[in-house]
């Protein structure tokens, strides 16, 4: 990825010192919260979900994404690429948002109150996925179509 | 000596020069087209907005929760709340694939070499770990408290609070790093031509497509999961915690009377309301006492901190109507007690917008029927434009301040 130096502006240290205040009212208030024990922060916590979610993302998901991305750019025809590109983001959004509510996982929060996570979240999930992959599969297949007939043409 | 020293600088220089020889800091470790500024400039643009209107529907949201001395919510529109708390929320689901593709195309960065290059790249170094872990805690802890999943074993609302101050302030300085960037983007006319890395993503996504991906993800997540607030969405909303109809008496509930542990308490025939405070002297109100009182029915949203929110018809005694019934002053503000011994949603001081005004019910039916007991039989607080949290449940003392 190309870098361009960029000058360092007034606009850049004017919104760097605001940023920067109120970054430390933020970080004031997180050390100093108090309270009685179920309503603390503990910090020690805060930091492992903090910094956890920042490894998991950079150290796990990123570079996932991104080695789907190379296996992906070697499908041929190369006409199938788009739609599967396409079909695997969405996919893996898609999963990542079902999977706590496939596993249940808030279910045990309040013993017996069946409103939370009320429904079948299997068939959603099979549900947007199947859609998901017909359009991919209707896309994909309408543009080798399209590319057997411009070969045909130019020919 | 300073022969040494010099050579040690000198190798000193060349190893800050020179990449690691490890694949993300290789020249050319990344090579498709996608990690470019435009596509990185325009979904910044969009996390720009969304994660503004987080902050400031969650401001909102904390400061009717915690309000100061200067902070007065008002009861009117009635469902504002439901507004702003439902857009919080789904605005923040939306946010979920704008910053994951957001932070694939800008992830080269990440392994920048050398590390530091001048004294602003130095700010960028330390902003934006800021930026992306207060991100990535937010949304991820969001969600999960919609989910009523509590992994983390802190308590959700400080933490995602101060969290976010934190963000916004790294974003603020993030803001300030990328102006420049984002006014050439859109400056630019035509897209720069890159063709050296346009071969590696031949027949894939182009920078323009990747844009394009991105709004189809989040327009994705809004369908399955917006119809926990906009109705009319409410049967697609497939990967959704909640359903605004899934619920006794058809809407959902949050803590169970099991839980909060007021079953024998809620179903005791000697059951009474007591009212006290600023009033001649205390009164006690049996459940026929509050039938033979005025009864009126109003059509009110319940909206969930959580994000859900469904409309149902109460009935019951205005609280304007029982402090008149019992000699007190109606215009200052009146606390709200329930039955439920702990817990930290046991009370309300409803400020004096929403203790007089008469849609604030203590309702004693919903849809025509008693409250089903875990909706708060046999009385709840039911106030016009409140968080779901403060409409106290199974309601036994009231007092005017």
């Amino acid at each position: 990825m190309r870098q361009r130096p960029e000058p360092a502006t007034r606009v850049f240290w004017v919104l760097t010192a605001v940023g920067a205040a109120v970054m430390a009212w933020g970080i004031f208030g997180l050390v100093t919260n108090a309270g009685p024990a179920v309503t603390q922060i503990k910090l020690g916590r805060w930091l492992l979900w903090f910094v956890g979610a920042l490894l998991v993302h950079d150290g796990l998901i990123a570079p996932l994404a991104l080695a789907t991305g190379r296996g992906l750019r070697t499908v041929r025809p190369i006409v199938l690429r788009t739609p599967l590109q396409v079909g695997a983001v969405l996919s893996g959004m898609v999963t990542l948002l079902a999977y706590p509510l496939l596993r249940g996982y808030g279910q045990t929060a309040q013993g017996g109150n069946t409103s939370i996570l009320p429904s079948n979240y299997w068939s959603g999930w099979l549900t947007v996925m199947a859609l998901l992959w017909l359009g991919v599969a209707g896309v994909a297949g309408w543009r080798l179509l399209r590319r057997r007939h411009s070969r045909q043409t130019a020919r | 000596m300073v022969r040494a020293a010099g050579r040690l600088a000198a190798n000193l220089a060349r190893w800050v020069a020179t990449p690691p020889p490890v694949a993300p800091f290789r020249e050319g470790a990344f090579r498709s087209g996608l990690h470019d500024e435009a596509p990185a400039a325009w979904l910044g643009v969009a996390l720009g907005v969304t994660f503004t209107v987080c902050f400031v529907t969650g401001l909102a949201s904390h400061l009717i929760q915690n309000p100061g001395s200067w902070f007065a919510w008002p009861a009117r529109p009635v469902g504002l709340y439901r507004v702003t708390q439902g857009l919080h929320v789904v605005t923040g689901l939306v946010s979920i694939p704008l910053l994951l593709i957001k932070l694939f195309v800008v992830y080269p960065h990440l392994w920048a070499w050398p590390p530091v290059r001048s004294l602003r790249h130095a700010v960028d170094r330390v902003s934006i770990p800021a930026l992306v872990g207060g991100s990535l805690f937010l949304l991820v802890t969001g969600v999960q408290n919609t989910m009523y999943w509590y992994p983390w074993g802190f308590f959700f609302p400080p933490a995602h609070y101060w969290a976010a101050w934190i963000t916004i302030g790294a974003l603020i300085m993030h803001i300030g790093a990328k102006a420049g960037i984002v006014r050439r983007v859109a400056a630019a006319r035509e897209p720069r031509a890159a063709p050296d890395l346009a071969e590696a993503d031949r027949g894939g996504l182009t920078r323009r497509g990747v844009l394009g991906l991105a709004g189809a993800a989040s327009g994705l997540v809004f369908l399955t999961t917006a119809g926990t607030t906009v109705g009319p969405l409410q049967r697609l909303a497939l990967l959704s915690p909640r359903r605004p109809s899934v619920g006794p008496q058809g809407f959902p509930v949050n803590q169970p009377a099991e839980t909060a542990g007021v079953v024998q308490a809620a179903m005791d025939p000697a059951f009474v309301l007591r009212v006290e405070g600023n009033l001649p002297r205390p009164v006690e109100f049996s459940l026929a006492d509050l039938a033979a009182l005025p009864q009126r029915e109003i059509e009110l949203p319940i909206a969930c901190v959580e994000g859900w929110s469904a409309t149902a018809r109460w009935g019951g005694v205005a609280l304007v109507d029982l402090l008149r019934a019992v000699g007190a002053p109606v215009g200052g503000p009146v606390f709200v007690e329930s039955l439920q011994q702990a817990g930290l949603y046991r009370s309300t001081t409803l400020n004096p917008a929403h203790a007089s005004d008469p849609a604030t019910l203590l309702a004693l039916r919903v849809g025509g029927e008693p409250l089903h007991l875990d909706h708060g039989f046999p009385v709840r607080l039911i106030a016009p434009n409140n968080p779901g949290v403060l409409q106290t449940k199974w309601v036994a003392r009231v007092e005017v301040l």
